[in-house]
């Protein structure tokens, strides 16, 4: 993973620490929240707080795709991207 | 009325002065207040409050993230549930039901969300969509403990823990249910509820003095409790130990929307309250008032008591628990119905805190000690803003 990736990971990381009652290392980027136990609930909460600190607004539509973190990171990273390049 | 007895068989309670039930028997003894300054700004009208600082709930996932109110009401109901061997399995569970008293239990978080909405809503947590409801809780508890009867919040503003015993007593005695679990839910207000109840005169600045001539309104009290109701059979059946009965209750409302107490009202919600539990006045020594400190409602109250004891005044002790813990709004009910067991249960009554100068000569108030006093039946009054008037009658184990 690039810096940028790997600084997101980890933001994405403690989001799902704080939501979900799970040990560090199961979070890994191949892992998706399904697997972890979160429920819709609790995924829409790692994706909003993730964004929140990211400062990223990302329409709910494009999390469709998503089927585990690695995914999640390279959506919020390309976002950022974006944002930079703006 | 008949039907079956309806008895107590599981209390539990985290407020200002106590964890579980057992340290509140210990604290309402000792006479322990749980009022300390608040902090919100230097120009907040209200400077005081009876808050439960930490505190231990059950391990469950529903409890991650949930409100403070949540947590509490799992706190009390687990410790209520345990003592009652309800259990979380077994047994007819959709004979069993939950009813969580209060409305509007979570402002803190309506306000959070509020504030995160204005800021950017595209931040607002996912969570506010379950949390924001009070049902949160009935979902979160029945979930917790396998209850599958019929349950729903029950609302009667300061009298809801009162109004939801009653609805579990007939729910009871109609064969609706065979248990019900009852629970007094904290209300989490914030800054804003304290604003305008200062503003109304509802809430003091920072002392609560029931039936003092200095009184100047209610501290507000966090605090959670929950009750196991059931008919003697079921409590039999389990070989359950009963720490009371509830012998009857009653609800009368004035017919008004606003926040004035009524002496004939008052009356009607004892007196009723009587009938329905075949007693006579003479027949209650001990009356856990509603007192809230508040300068109309404290003398209104006083009033009503004269009207209905009249002729046994002598051998009524009068206290109140919001002396001790402030007033826990919507858990007052179930907290005070606690209160109630545990005194009975210890063979004494607790003190009014902050009574110099007691407002009514022809009551028997407890002091600044509490009174060493066999008591078998106790009455409960619990008023609310919107005309609700409510008592409840508990008697002493073992059931005669």
């Amino acid at each position: 993973m690039e810096s940028n990736e790997q600084r997101v990971f980890e933001v994405v990381r403690s989001k799902v620490l704080d939501v979900l009652d799970v040990s560090a290392e199961l979070i890994t980027p191949e892992t998706s929240l399904v697997d972890l136990g979160a429920n819709s609930i609790d995924r829409a909460e790692v994706a909003i707080t993730s964004m929140e600190e990211l400062g990223l607004k990302i329409p709910r539509s494009e999390f469709a795709g998503v089927s585990n973190l690695e995914a999640l990171v390279k959506l919020f990273c390309f976002h950022l991207g974006e944002g930079e390049a703006g | 009325m008949s039907g079956p007895r309806v008895v107590v068989t599981g209390i539990g309670t985290v407020n200002s002065v106590a964890r579980n039930a057992s340290e509140f028997a210990g604290s309402l003894r000792d006479g322990r207040c749980g009022i300390a300054p608040l902090d919100y700004s230097e120009e907040a009208p209200v400077r005081a409050a009876a808050q439960v600082g930490d505190f231990e709930w059950p391990a469950h996932k529903g409890l991650k993230n949930a409100p403070r109110s949540a947590r509490l009401s799992a706190a009390a109901t687990a410790e209520a549930i345990e003592q009652s061997g309800l259990g979380s399995s077994g047994g007819d569970r959709e004979r069993i039901g939950l009813l969580v008293a209060g409305s509007n239990l979570h402002q803190e978080l309506v306000v959070d969300g509020v504030t995160q909405f204005i800021e950017e809503p595209a931040w607002l947590n996912p969570r506010y969509a379950l949390t924001f409801l009070d049902t949160f809780q009935v979902g979160l508890l029945t979930e917790m403990f396998a209850i599958h009867g019929p349950s729903f919040t029950v609302g009667g503003a300061s009298a809801s823990g009162n109004v939801a015993l009653i609805q579990a007593f007939h729910s009871i005695r109609s064969g609706l249910l065979g248990a019900c679990v009852v629970v007094g839910a904290s209300a989490d207000i914030t800054p804003v509820e304290l604003q305008a109840l200062a503003t109304i005169g509802a809430a003091s600045p920072g002392s609560s003095r029931p039936f003092d001539a200095s009184r100047d309104g209610f501290v507000w009290g966090q605090g959670s409790g929950a009750v196991v109701l059931e008919t003697e059979d079921s409590a039999r059946r389990r070989d359950a130990h009963v720490l009371a009965e509830l012998s009857g209750g009653a609800i009368f409302m004035d017919g008004n929307h606003l926040t004035d107490s009524s002496r004939a009202g008052e009356a009607r919600s004892m007196t009723k309250t009587l009938d329905v539990s075949g007693l006579v006045a003479a027949n209650v020594e001990y009356l856990n008032a509603h007192a809230t400190a508040s300068r109309m409602g404290d003398e209104t109250e006083c009033a009503a008591i004269r009207d209905v004891f009249e002729g046994s005044l002598d051998t009524l002790f009068v206290n109140s628990t919001k002396s001790l813990i402030g007033h826990c709004l919507s858990a007052a009910g179930v907290i005070e119905a606690i209160a109630c067991i545990l005194q009975m249960e210890g063979g004494f009554l607790h003190p009014n805190l902050g009574l110099d100068d007691p407002i009514d000569d022809a009551l028997r108030f407890t002091g600044a000690r509490a009174e060493e006093v066999p008591v078998r039946t106790a009455m409960s009054n619990g008023f609310g803003f919107g005309g609700f008037n409510t008592s409840i009658i508990l008697k002493a184990s073992p059931v005669e």
